[in-house]
């Protein structure tokens, strides 16, 4: 009797892996043909084939078909099949029945998410930015979501007006080189909470996207590396734009609104905007000084009072320091001889 | 209460009239009243009179007041002529600082959370002003004001015979040196003579020229930021730079001047804790003057005599 149900595991044991495998070869005997494809409703033709080393080679690897596209019940299935779920698996915690990751929960108030709500048809979900028989881990040089492959390979694809200005940026020019640091989409758009520019709670509304420039700009390990220092953040929120931002206005000169967002230049670039010939231009913007004159040129923009590098403006600073000190100083003095005076005279007359 | 009353010889008012009420009552009903009913009638008499005395103490207070006010200006005319008090600022002194004194404060409290953004106090500041919008707005009335007192000072200082006269015993003198020189020695106990001033102070006068340069820088410099658009179409913008550095540099030099030293001067100091009412109503006790302005007094009651002997 033992012998026999043992003989019943091996053989169910054995028996799963080998069945796998049919229902894939089963599967690969269609959709392993180079020219299987259909059209969609709008005529386009659509590849169906499945290239098997690719599928294999993905993090996916070792996933049936049938365990994604649960609607496949028999062969041959329905004509049109449903959207694979990813949710079903990408759960809290990696584990079934415990609602969506929180991936998918942040993705759900995104505006992709919203625009897929109202019926967009461009709107991305999940495979759109991370491939469907292709997905690779993002440490994985050529997965999509490889830190240097994210402008061109995911958000490029459909936002090419920003790609293209990025690629001329600073930001750009050094990740095309291969550098990791500079920023990407996501580190300001965050990755699956993309909001509108408009919405509050976006990473880019007016009063957060100072936050993502800071997070590199305000921090000196980074930028040592580039040859800068971070006095640009320090001077801003010195200087009435910061303060008025500090205080909740929105309306107000911000990082973006001189250096751009997407085409950020250096200032030595002649097509940059905060390159003095087009100051003028810049700051003369119809909401902030319109009618602005050369004389805006004229001059440091991040002043910082404190380095000598400012000219006129570090004497000032420091004639007046001194002055305020020696003045009270010498207040002070005259003060404490006073009032030690005039406490010791009404004690004596009150004696 | 009613055994007190009937072992006292004379009766109450009140009791008087209850008792001639109780007995009109009885020999209309033709029966003695019952103790409950006589005590109702008290009742009544005594809200009647409590309310008709009310009014009447009103009016008598009223009028107490009224002589009491007429008494002191009287008693003030009289202690003028007597000389126990003086006059020290006229109205037109006096207006002239309530409108300094607020409109500064007005400037110091809109302009400073510019300056200590990251401090919660003026954080907290601005947001009882209700935003950034609302404080520049009334730093610009402040200045408006500050303006305003400036232009007013000026033209008394040089229309008026009492401009030009207090003018001139503010200009800072030799003597004012020499006081220095004294008061310094008799605050380290190397003499027991403070020094005698005349009707300003060098104490007073520096207060008075500091506000000059203050005024001068921080309106020099406000009205070149205040109107930007106008001066950057005239001048570079590093003249805006600098005007900004002076305008932030002498704002807190100056806040810093009149927290310390007008404030102990005028406020703290043991002498006049908590502040003198001379720059409200003018008036200057004679105490205070003799021990502030001798050389002042001595001059007046000089001045009063050569006036008498006229007369």
């Amino acid at each position: 009797m033992a012998r026999a149900r043992l003989l019943l595991l091996l053989c169910l044991f054995t028996a799963i892996p080998f069945s796998v495998l049919a229902q894939e070869q089963r599967c690969l005997i269609c959709h392993g043909k180079t020219n299987l494809s259909s059209r969609d409703a709008s005529g386009a033709v659509r590849s169906l084939y499945i290239n098997e080393e690719t599928l294999r080679g993905s993090t996916h690897g070792k996933l049936s078909c049938v365990d994604c596209h649960l609607d496949v019940l028999e062969l041959p299935h329905a004509r049109k099949l449903k959207k694979v779920n990813c949710i079903a698996c990408h759960s809290k915690g990696r584990t079934f029945d415990q609602g969506p990751a929180i991936e998918y929960l942040i993705y759900r108030d995104s505006v992709h998410a919203r625009e897929q709500e109202k019926g967009n048809p461009k709107a991305p979900d999940c495979a759109t930015c991370h491939g469907s028989h292709d997905v690779l881990s993002h440490a994985d040089i050529r997965s999509r979501g490889y830190r240097l492959n994210i402008p061109d390979r995911m958000c490029g694809r459909c936002h090419g007006q920003a790609l293209a200005e990025y690629r001329k940026s600073v930001h750009g020019r050094f990740t095309t080189g291969g550098d990791m640091n500079p920023p990407i989409c996501t580190d300001c758009h965050t990755e699956h909470g993309i909001r509108r520019t408009v919405d509050p709670f976006s990473t880019v509304y007016a009063t957060n996207i100072i936050a993502m420039c800071v997070k590199c700009h305000g921090d000196f390990s980074i930028m040592r590396r580039y040859g800068k220092n971070t006095e640009e953040v320090e001077t801003y929120y010195e200087s009435f734009h910061g303060v008025a931002t500090k205080f909740g206005e929105k309306n107000i000169a911000h990082c973006v609104s001189c250096h751009g967002y997407h085409a950020i230049k250096a200032r030595d670039d002649p097509t940059s905007s905060i390159n003095p010939a087009n100051l003028p231009k810049t700051c003369g913007q119809v909401k902030c000084h319109p009618g602005a004159t050369a004389n805006f040129a004229k001059g440091k923009v991040h002043i910082d009072p404190k380095s000598k590098d400012s000219g006129i403006i570090y004497y000032v600073s420091f004639g007046f320091k001194w002055l305020t000190i020696t003045v009270l100083l010498v207040l002070f003095i005259h003060i404490f001889l006073d009032f030690m005076r005039k406490l010791q005279e009404k004690r004596r007359k009150r004696t | 209460m009613a055994e007190t009353d009937t072992k006292l010889p004379a009766k109450s008012a009140l009791q008087r009239l209850q008792e001639e009420l109780e007995e009109e009552l009885a020999r209309e009903f033709g029966q003695d009243l019952k103790p409950r009913e006589s005590a109702r009638i008290r009742k009544f008499l005594r809200e009647e009179i409590e309310e008709k005395t009310k009014v009447s103490l009103e009016a008598l207070k009223r009028q107490l007041r009224e002589e009491l006010a007429l008494e002191k200006e009287r008693n003030i005319k009289e202690a003028l002529q007597a000389g126990e008090v003086f006059y020290r600022f006229g109205v037109n002194v006096r207006a002239q600082h309530f409108v300094l004194a607020v409109s500064t404060v007005l400037l110091i409290l809109s302009g400073l959370p510019i300056r200590f953004h990251d401090s919660v106090v003026f954080k907290f500041i601005i947001f009882l002003f209700g935003g950034i919008h609302n404080s520049t707005f009334l730093h610009r009335v402040g200045a408006a004001g500050l303006i305003a007192v400036c232009i007013w000072h000026v033209s008394w200082l040089a229309l008026t015979r009492e401009g030009r006269r207090e003018f001139m015993a503010l200009l800072p003198g030799p003597r004012d040196l020499l006081d220095v020189i004294q008061n310094i020695k008799y605050f380290l106990r190397l003499s027991n003579e403070k020094a005698r001033f005349d009707r300003f102070s060098y104490i007073e006068k520096f207060d008075y020229w500091a506000v000059y340069w203050g005024v001068v820088v921080m309106i020099g410099s406000g009205l070149l930021l205040w109107f930007q658009d106008i001066t950057l179409r005239f001048f570079p913008k590093f003249l805006l730079d600098i005007a900004k550095e002076m305008h932030r540099d002498e704002a807190l030099l100056a806040t810093l001047a009149i927290v310390v030293w007008h404030m102990y001067n005028a406020h703290l100091n043991p002498q006049k804790f908590p502040g003198s009412l001379v720059i409200w109503n003018g008036i200057i006790t004679k105490e205070e003057i003799m021990d502030e302005h001798p050389l002042e007094y001595e001059k007046r009651l000089k001045a009063r005599e050569e006036e008498r002997g006229h007369t």
